[in-house]
């Protein structure tokens, strides 16, 4: 079968004559996702060699085992779920490993001229928001990997809760819960960008050194430490 | 649940979603080309091809090239020093178990200079069973000798008794179990995977894979993860 005739077929079909030796099928359905998935594995494991990594292993594994996927989640799904778990095993492995600064090789890809960043021509605009990103990113990095995944499957790419649950393996409250206990991890390391969002005065952050007390210290009696987070934000 | 209002989760949210999506490296989807194009390559042919470099970094294949290297001229010249002793002893003992059905038949020398790694019979005598018995051993110790030195520096693998059992490995007495430890590779027909203790619990998982008639790839895997091999020879001889 050609590509061209492939193309107009779905994904099971795809998957399907993929099975069946069709030696073009899998190449037009991963071409196909390729993308989102790469938002995700680089979102997930937050450095763009571990991102590169994990697609193509579960691109491997994807075409090695397309015979396993029963057919009850979208393969769309499916190929997701192989990805975030490459991810979180690349994340596991990486703990075992030094400690490597994640943000700032997402943000040398950043630099190369191909990232989609808000336009301005201001700046001190561009440098804030420049700094905005690597704080978040460097936050999104305290979390555990399955609360980070469930937060970037969410909040960053814009799942519904029961796509991620299907993703994830797990139940629609799993996914809830991880998202909220990312979030409540989140804020108070996020809390000199916050007050900049809200279009107040970020004080010293306007001189790209924002006060790094309230970053690492929640303002907030409400919101619950990081370390309490992590070890008992997971069900 | 968290605390947080739902003001409050909406705004991490929303600083989550406006960070910047990041397009998909032209370097990495021509890596992904490559390697959807071997992986057909592989299928289409019925064996396995070089699809899966582990990491396009220089410094790991620096130094599993050069593991590869010392390694090789160190267990090839005991290997061969260990024929020769039992040659001089009338091949009575000797320090592979197959050795007993016939240990003068089949010197395995290693070959350390030709890409890629390969472990190849002397041309001067057929490869009869205990040669290729003792080219599997050999294979699977010079790998996971590899891997041993590969993991020390990537953390890939545990090193524990990957380089002190080396001496006892005999791949067929570790043949995979559906009920194994490691997570089962993907085999096509006529492939054999074994997962080889390391020690402590731990183990990897090496898979034959038939090339022809008389050849064959060995790969070694970490066990959790039955994906991209950490090691991999080809080797000759072997039936």
């Amino acid at each position: 079968m050609e590509s061209e005739g492939l193309d107009g077929l779905d994904d099971k079909a795809l998957l399907s004559a993929h099975v069946e030796g069709d030696p073009a099928a899998f190449g037009v359905l991963f071409t196909r996702h390729r993308d989102r998935l790469w938002a995700v594995a680089l979102r997930t494991t937050g450095d763009p060699e571990d991102a590169a990594d994990a697609l193509q292993e579960a691109m491997i594994s994807a075409f090695r085992r397309a015979g396993s996927y029963r057919g009850d989640a979208a393969v769309t799904t499916w190929l997701h779920r192989v990805v975030v778990n490459a991810c979180l095993d690349r994340i596991r492995r990486r703990k075992t490993r030094a400690t490597e600064q994640l943000p700032d090789d997402v943000e040398e890809y950043a630099g190369r001229g191909s990232v989609l960043t808000a336009a301005t021509d201001d700046p001190v605009d561009a440098a804030l928001s420049a700094e905005r990103r690597t704080a978040v990113l460097a936050a999104l990095d305290t979390l555990v990997g399955r609360q980070r995944a469930a937060l970037v499957l969410v909040d960053m790419q814009g799942y519904s809760i029961e796509e991620t649950a299907r993703i994830l393996d797990c139940a629609t409250g799993t996914v809830k819960s991880r998202c909220s206990r990312g979030r409540a991890k989140l804020l108070p390391l996020l809390e000199a960008y916050r007050r900049d969002a809200r279009s107040e005065p970020p004080g010293d952050a306007a001189h790209g050194n924002p006060d790094p007390g309230p970053r690492v210290e929640p303002e907030t009696e409400t919101a619950t430490s990081p370390s309490t987070n992590v070890a008992g934000g997971e069900p | 649940m968290s605390d947080l209002t739902p003001d409050e989760e909406a705004e991490v949210t929303r600083m989550l979603r406006d960070l910047p999506q990041i397009p998909m490296p032209d370097e990495v989807r021509s890596r992904l080309d490559d390697t959807l194009a071997g992986l057909v390559a592989e299928r289409e042919e019925g064996a396995p091809s070089n699809v899966v470099p582990l990491r396009r970094r220089t410094w790991p294949k620096v130094l599993v090239a050069a593991a590869a290297v010392s390694l090789f001229g160190y267990v090839g010249s005991n290997f061969v020093q260990t024929q020769s002793a039992d040659d001089a002893s009338g091949g009575a003992t000797s320090a592979a178990p197959e050795d007993a059905a016939g240990g003068d038949d089949g010197e395995v020398k290693a070959q350390d200079a030709a890409p890629p790694r390969v472990l190849e019979p002397s041309t001067d005598a057929a490869p009869g069973p205990t040669s290729a018995s003792e080219v599997q051993k050999l294979t699977a110790l010079v790998d996971l000798a590899n891997a041993s030195r590969y993991s020390r520096a990537s953390g890939v693998l545990p090193t524990d008794g990957l380089v002190r059992g080396q001496a006892d490995y005999d791949l067929r007495a570790y043949k995979v179990a559906r009920d194994g430890r490691c997570d089962r590779p993907a085999l096509a027909k006529g492939e054999q995977a074994y997962e080889v203790p390391l020690g402590k619990r731990r183990a990897a998982v090496v898979v034959l894979r038939p090339l022809t008639a008389n050849s064959s790839q060995v790969d070694v895997y970490p066990c959790n993860l039955p994906i991209l091999p950490i090691g991999s020879t080809l080797v000759l001889g072997l039936r």
